[in-house]
Formats: structure tokens, sequence, C-alpha cells
């Protein structure tokens, strides 16, 4: 035999197609001893083998991903100035804050992780039922953004609720569909930061009930993840609560802890829909097709959640 | 300027989404992180040699950034409104590939950095040479890595499948 048989890793090489006969003498040497050597030919099939295993294994992985959004919408966001054009070079730069991506494209939906708790906003059942008129609640609300850090733009802060309010009163009654364009104003609505309104929260994750009660009668137990889905669909809009600084996008809507073990969030103007999409988490993680989206529709313009123990899975 | 940008945008996007998304395993987030990495990309004052690597090495930045910050706990509470689920994939057709995209995540964790890497970086059909750029390694030891990185996946994945089959792609 004219060499030692094929190290592994050249193998893997011949089969990525990084050394190959036409191209050097390794290349060469690799093609003459595999035509000589029984074995190493044999090495070379298993190395196929599990490497298909492993590139199969990945494909099935595959997160479903919707076309891009427009280029040009890209080209727009980067044109814009609210975005630091700084930090371009790709280093480990700070991560913002979730809530200020920016003017960015929200995607419709996205599929594969589980979403916990979602609350809607039910705007249209508000005009239709109670006019403008505000709850109670904001008054203390207002009391809240008065205590904000100097600096944050509270008036405008305000003005931006009473806007986006607005613009959900307006919400037609029939199938809220909303066109690109409408997702990427909303996008951009959302991309002012709201400000701190607690110094330290209790942190999101874990297992939270809404005192308000449980909807359509499923165990009365929401967790709160890490990567929660928003998978909603379109005409959604999320509303995100960082859990470092308290803070919640877009400004309409806030969050205040009561006591370590309880949050209440507040829709001021807004009739509160509490909807869950959750697993229910029964039994171990292969029975997560037990799931449910229920929704109940409260008649406040907040909602109190609670921790709770999480059951072990 | 943002000529060879457009051009390269329809054609990775799919497999940027998906390099991101193997790395923070948040499809939706690793969407926005790769239109993040393409409004940074056109910022650039000048167009990098390779556009394609210079993409996936920011974008492989900014997974980094935003797992790093998954650990430090800045979890978020989402609070959404929901009113239709058009054209969303069936609840069953989500879970499967939940499970399955469990699996695989858990199987990734077995491999060290590099290692791990390497093969999202083949996967992504990346040369050797680009490989070996990106990690640090010698051009040489891309192959033995990957070796390593592909029985460790196997292996991690028989495992995690128990006596089920193997199972094939789609």
């Amino acid at each position: 035999m004219s060499m030692q048989h094929i190290d592994e890793g050249v193998l893997h090489a011949w089969l990525d197609g990084a050394i190959d006969a036409d191209a050097g003498a390794e290349g060469e040497a690799v093609a003459r001893h595999l035509a000589e050597c029984a074995e190493c030919r044999a090495r070379l099939e298993e190395a196929r083998t599990s490497g298909a295993a492993v590139s199969a294994m990945l494909l099935a992985s595959n997160a479903l991903v919707p076309p891009p959004p427009s280029f040009a919408a890209l080209e727009s966001a980067a044109r814009s100035k609210d975005d630091a054009p700084d930090r371009s070079t790709g280093g480990h730069s700070k991560p913002r804050a979730s809530w200020r991506r920016g003017p960015r494209v929200r995607l419709a939906w996205a599929a594969t992780v589980a979403v916990a708790v979602s609350a809607g906003l039910l705007a249209r059942e508000l005009s239709d039922r109670r006019g403008l008129d505000l709850p109670a609640t904001l008054e203390s609300e207002r009391e809240a953004l008065r205590e904000e850090p100097p600096g944050e733009p509270s008036r405008q802060k305000s003005e931006q609720k009473n806007a986006e309010s607005a613009e959900l009163r307006q919400a037609p009654a029939a199938a809220p569909r909303v066109d690109a364009d409408e997702m990427a104003g909303r996008a951009r609505s959302e991309a002012t930061p709201s400000p701190a309104l607690i110094a330290s929260v209790p942190a999101a994750t874990g297992c939270w009930r809404s005192t308000a009660g449980t909807p359509g009668g499923i165990p009365g137990w929401f967790r709160l993840r890490e990567n929660p889905d928003r998978d909603l669909g379109e005409g959604s809009r999320t509303v995100e609560m960082d859990s470092e600084t308290g803070a919640m996008s877009p400004s309409s809507a806030t969050w205040k802890p009561l006591g370590a073990d309880s949050i209440v969030v507040s829709f001021p103007g807004l009739e509160a829909r509490l909807r869950v999409v959750a697993d229910r988490l029964e039994g171990t993680s292969r029975d997560t097709r037990n799931r449910d989206a229920v929704e109940a529709a409260h008649p406040a313009s907040e909602l109190s959640f609670e921790r709770v123990p999480c059951p072990s899975p | 300027m943002s000529e060879p940008w457009a051009s390269l945008y329809g054609q990775v996007w799919e497999d940027l989404v998906r390099y991101i998304d193997r790395r923070i395993w948040d499809p939706e987030r690793a969407q926005e992180l790769a239109q993040e990495t393409f409004i940074r990309a056109l910022r650039e004052k000048r167009i990098p040699d390779s556009p394609r690597a210079w993409l996936f090495t920011v974008a492989a930045n900014l997974a980094r950034d935003e797992a790093r910050r998954a650990i430090r706990g800045r979890e978020k509470l989402r609070l959404v409104t929901a009113e239709t689920r058009e054209g969303a994939p069936s609840p069953d057709d989500i879970l499967t590939v939940r499970e399955t995209r469990e699996q695989v995540r858990q199987a990734l964790a077995s491999l060290n950095e590099r290692e791990r890497e390497s093969l999202l970086m083949v996967e992504a059909g990346f040369s050797y040479t680009e490989i070996a750029e990106a990690t640090g390694l010698s051009p040489g030891a891309v192959g033995t890595t990957l070796s390593r990185a592909r029985r460790k996946m196997a292996a991690a994945y028989a495992e995690l499948e128990g006596g089920e089959d193997v199972h094939a792609a789609h």
C-alpha cells in the first residue's frame, strides 16, 4: 500500500469537496489510496452516511422561514436616524433593548415555539360599547409616568399613547387583515422605548396566573418563557416588557409589580382580553400536543398576574 | 452602494435566518437579526471582499450577543393581541417540528464551540478555508473537527431518539 490509511478528517474533507483528485498532491494521493484500499472505501461510505444523517437532522429542524421583507424596507431602515449607525462592524455590540429594534418590518408569524400568555386589546369592543372614557386606573398610571427618570420623554409618551389608542379605535370591525405597510407602520410606532417605570422587577419567567380568572376553564397557570412564540398571525401587535427595566412597548401598556410575586399590566383606554395559547406542560415534554387556545374578555383595562409555583415537568 | 447586498438578499436569506436560528432557537428573532445584519451591511462604507462571509460573521456575532443576553435573563413577557392566525402552520406541524428542533438543539449542545461553528458553517455552504478563518482552526484541522462534530451529533441524536428510528428529512 502506497500510504497509510486515510485520516478520518481527510475523509470528511474529501466528502465536503475541500480536497479533490484534480487539485493538488493530497487529492491525488487520496484518490489513489481509495482505489486500492477497500477498508478506506468502507470508512468513506460510513462517513458519508453519518454526514448525510446529520445534514438530514439539521434540515428537519429547520424553522419555517417566510419570505424576507422587501429590500427597500431595509434600505429605508438603514437610512433612518434613530438606529445609531456607528456599530457597523459586526463586533460585540451591546445588545439593544428589544423594544428598540428600530424601524423594522415585523414579520407576520414564525412557527415552532410555544406561546405562554397573551392578552388582547379589544379596541373594537371598546369603541362599540364604551366610547372613549378611560378607566379610573389611568390616574395611577399617570402618577407612575410622572415618576419616571428625567430625560424620558413622557409628554411625547402620552401623546403617542393617545395616538395609538385612536389608531386602535379606528380599526375596522371586519377581520383585521393588515397589509405590509401597516405592519411596518406599527413596527415603527413601537420603536420608541417606554420609560423605565420601576427599578427592580420580578423576573418575568416562571409561572403566572391571571387573577382575573381562568379563561375557558383550562388549568389556571401559564408559563412565561424565554422564547415565547410570537406566532399570532397578521393583525397582531406585540407588547413587550423588558424584565430588567420593566419598560413596556408600545407605551400604551405599562406594568408594575405588586410585590415580588405579582404584576399588573395596564392597557389604559383599552379593554383587555386574555388569550392563552399554552402548552399545558402536563406529563412529559412528549405530551406537548395538549395545547389550547382560549380567550376570555375581562371588563377591565388591566390584567393582574400572580406568581404560582411551576409544576414540575 | 447597495447593489451587491440587494442581489445577495434573496439568495442568502433563508440560509442566514436558519444559521442564526440554530444558535438562538427563536425563528422570528432570527429573522429580525437577519434584517439587522443586512441593515448593518447597508451602512458599511465599503463592500467587504467576501460579502457573503461578512454577512454570516456579523450574524454569528449578533446571535452570540443574543444568546448571552438570554443567559443573563432578560426575558420578555410578551403580551399580544391576536385576532387571526391565517396562514400559520397547523398546531400539529408546529409540534412535530418543535420536537425535532428540541432534539437537534440538545444534540448541538453536546458539541464544543468550534465543532458547532464548523458544522453550522459547512452546512451553510462555507468552504474549509472560510471555516478555518472564522474559527481559528488550521485548514488541516477542519476536517478532523467536522468528523468529530458529526460523530457526536449522530450519537447524541440517536440517544435522544431512544428506541425510535433515526429519521430522515422530509
